[in-house]
């Protein structure tokens, strides 16, 4: 069962409604362990819905990594709350899970958070040669001729 | 920052002018360019452009119930060497700039743009201070013949761009001035 | 009987001359019919209107070649030039060149070949060459992997082409078209070898990268397929030997099947092209019904099931003509 599988892996497990919510249960984890996690998930059928990041560095000086985990049959998503330091590179799970080679690579061009091991980082959203993460809280797009004069800030 | 070459037009209308000015009428050409321009107006292939939303309306523009076909510009093609008009349809992308301008620069003359939607006339819905994702505007990067306003317009708006745009052919250099 | 058109002339270099002239001729006014009707039965088809300038559409060809005339002629910068501007000839030439030998009436033909069918069959495979000189030629990948597929569908597609020939020539005994049509006096050859005319059709598509074998020029998965980098009347000569080379693959199924001119109350020409427009009405109407094949589900085809089945009519029509 993925519960005792995971008892190992994360910090912890709280039940949620999934009326509220969204989702059954979250988890919080360290980054490191992140493919072991992946492995545990795959081995009991679970598939990647989706990763994607929060920029922390004001409260907790970190960035904080949300995967998100479900299965077909009695659908259960699990939520996985990884905490990663800033310029800090987070393990890659692209090679347990194919799909999360874009979500890293979106997060990796929008945060500037890097994965290791990772097949083809490099940016997915804005064009390859730009300079800044735009979701960052202190991110100011530099003037530029796609923008008009009243729209520049 | 690095500082990277954009593909923003910006010649400057005035030289061109001048230029006209000096070289003159070598050859009067009218007769043909009127016929020639008959003939174009009538049969613009358009490039398979669809970018976003737009896109939608404008295979409903070239699907049975509105038939772009009827007035010439069903054949849509697929290469950009072989299309006349380039309707960018839809909301352009910072990352998409630079394949426009690539197949812009492969259409060959004579060649004409028509910007459907908001977003390609100034940005549309997703414009706002500070805004890093688009380009505000397909004026930006090709020099745009037609604007079709709408968010998305419908197939009768691309129909009267067509039109208007026909109408501009047959004019000839003379709108210019 | 015949009157072959250097007997009218007398003179062999005014024939060659006068027979040029109208194939040309007809071939242009053809191709520009060809597209009409393409595009107007296609808008039927599927339910829409197509073009309306001019009764029934027609004026739209004169706009569209007007066009095609007054574009820019562009080449790609690190093109083979030479190759790049021969491959549309290569791929018309032949068709030109063989359109002489087909009987149109019973009195009068350009030339008559006693080896016609050798000839058109061998001739013909020069648009293969063609074909790929425009891929390689344009120095773009998409084209280039244009020219390979069709390279590949067209030498695999011959073999059931030229299978399904053979019974006619075994049961005429003569390989001039022109006493095939003749030897068709009681009935056409479609009553007895009804399959072949269907793995000749099929074939034949295939030949000409029609739909469903359109692959080389497939609009929504390869640019435009071999012809990506052409640009206005070098595209314009390519449909060009497309419509030619749909002409010529009916009129031969007409000339090999279905009995050539021969046909009641109305002289010999107006059956003739009758047939061959009913044939290239048919292929116009596989293209839009039929979904456009995979490229291994062409290549399976091809030698899965048409050849084996070629193989099997050839082996059929010997053993009855041994017995009857």
């Amino acid at each position: 069962m993925i519960a005792d599988k995971l008892s190992t892996l994360v910090l912890d497990a709280t039940e949620v409604t999934y009326d509220a919510r969204g989702f059954h249960v979250q988890h919080t984890a360290s980054p490191n362990i992140l493919p072991q996690i992946a492995d545990a998930f795959l081995s009991e059928n679970f598939h990647l819905e989706m990763i994607t990041c929060q920029d922390r560095r004001e409260n907790d000086n970190a960035f904080r990594l949300i995967y998100q985990f479900n299965q077909y049959g009695s659908p259960q998503r699990h939520v996985i709350h990884a905490d990663i330091a800033p310029d800090t590179a987070a393990p890659s799970i692209a090679a347990i899970f194919p799909a999360a080679d874009w979500y890293e690579r979106e997060i990796f061009d929008m945060y500037g958070v890097s994965f290791d091991d990772h097949p083809d980082l490099k940016r997915i959203l804005m064009e390859e040669d730009y300079f800044g993460h735009p979701l960052l809280k202190d991110f100011v797009d530099p003037p530029n001729p796609y923008r008009s004069e009243d729209g520049a800030s | 920052m690095a500082q990277k070459e954009l593909p923003i037009v910006t010649s400057d209308p005035k030289d061109i002018e001048e230029l006209r000015e000096e070289v003159g009428p070598l050859v009067h050409m009218d007769l043909l360019e009127n016929l020639l321009n008959q003939a174009r107006s009538r049969s613009l292939w358009p490039l398979t452009f669809g970018l976003a939303c737009c896109a939608i309306e404008m295979m409903a523009a070239g699907a049975a119930r509105f038939d772009l076909d009827r007035i010439g510009a069903g054949v849509f093609r697929p290469s950009a060497r072989q299309a006349d008009v380039m309707i960018l349809a839809g909301t352009i992308s910072r990352k998409m700039a630079t394949p426009i301008k690539t197949l812009w620069d492969q259409m060959p003359s004579p060649k004409w743009a028509i910007a459907m939607g908001g977003c390609t006339i100034d940005g549309g819905p997703f414009k706002y201070p500070g805004q890093y994702a688009i380009v505000e505007g397909a004026d930006k990067i090709v020099p745009v013949d037609v604007y079709v306003p709408g968010c998305p317009p419908r197939p009768e708006a691309l129909f009267a761009a067509l039109f208007k745009l026909e109408e501009k052919i047959r004019a000839g250099k003379k709108f210019n001035k | 009987m015949k009157t072959d058109i250097v007997q009218l002339f007398e003179n062999p270099y005014l024939a060659l001359g006068v027979t040029i002239a109208v194939i040309m001729a007809y071939l242009s006014v053809n191709a520009i019919m060809l597209i009409w009707l393409e595009r107007k039965l296609s808008a039927r088809i599927q339910r829409r209107i197509g073009p309306q300038r001019g009764p029934f559409g027609l004026m739209q060809q004169i706009f569209d070649m007007g066009k095609l005339l007054s574009k820019e002629l562009l080449t790609p910068e690190h093109a083979n030039k030479l190759l790049y501007v021969i491959a549309p000839i290569l791929v018309f030439a032949p068709v030109v060149a063989l359109s002489s030998l087909f009987p149109i009436t019973s009195t009068y033909i350009f030339h008559d070949f006693n080896i016609a069918i050798v000839l058109i069959l061998a001739i013909s495979g020069i648009n293969v060459i063609g074909i790929f000189l425009a891929g390689w030629g344009s120095n773009n990948k998409y084209a280039l992997l244009g020219a390979v597929r069709s390279v590949a569908q067209n030498i695999s597609y011959e073999i059931p082409l030229i299978l399904s020939v053979i019974p006619i020539v075994m049961i005429t005994r003569t390989m001039s078209l022109y006493d095939i049509t003749l030897a068709q006096e009681t009935y056409p050859f479609v009553l007895v070898q009804p399959i072949a005319l269907i793995i000749f059709i099929i074939s034949a598509t295939a030949e000409t990268n029609r739909a469903p074998f359109d692959i080389p020029e497939a609009e929504s998965e390869l640019v435009a397929g071999f012809h990506t980098e052409y640009s206005g009347m070098r595209f314009g000569l390519f449909f060009f030997a497309e419509y030619s080379n749909m002409i010529f693959a009916c009129a031969l199924a007409t000339v090999l099947f279905l009995g050539g001119w021969r046909g009641p109350f109305l002289p010999d020409a107006v059956w003739f092209f009758i047939k061959v427009y009913a044939l290239i009405v048919l292929m116009m109407w596989f293209r839009w019904t039929f979904p456009r094949l995979r490229f291994d589900q062409l290549m399976k085809f091809a030698w899965v099931v048409l050849v084996p089945l070629s193989l099997i009519n050839l082996l059929i029509t010997t053993l009855v003509l041994k017995i009857v």
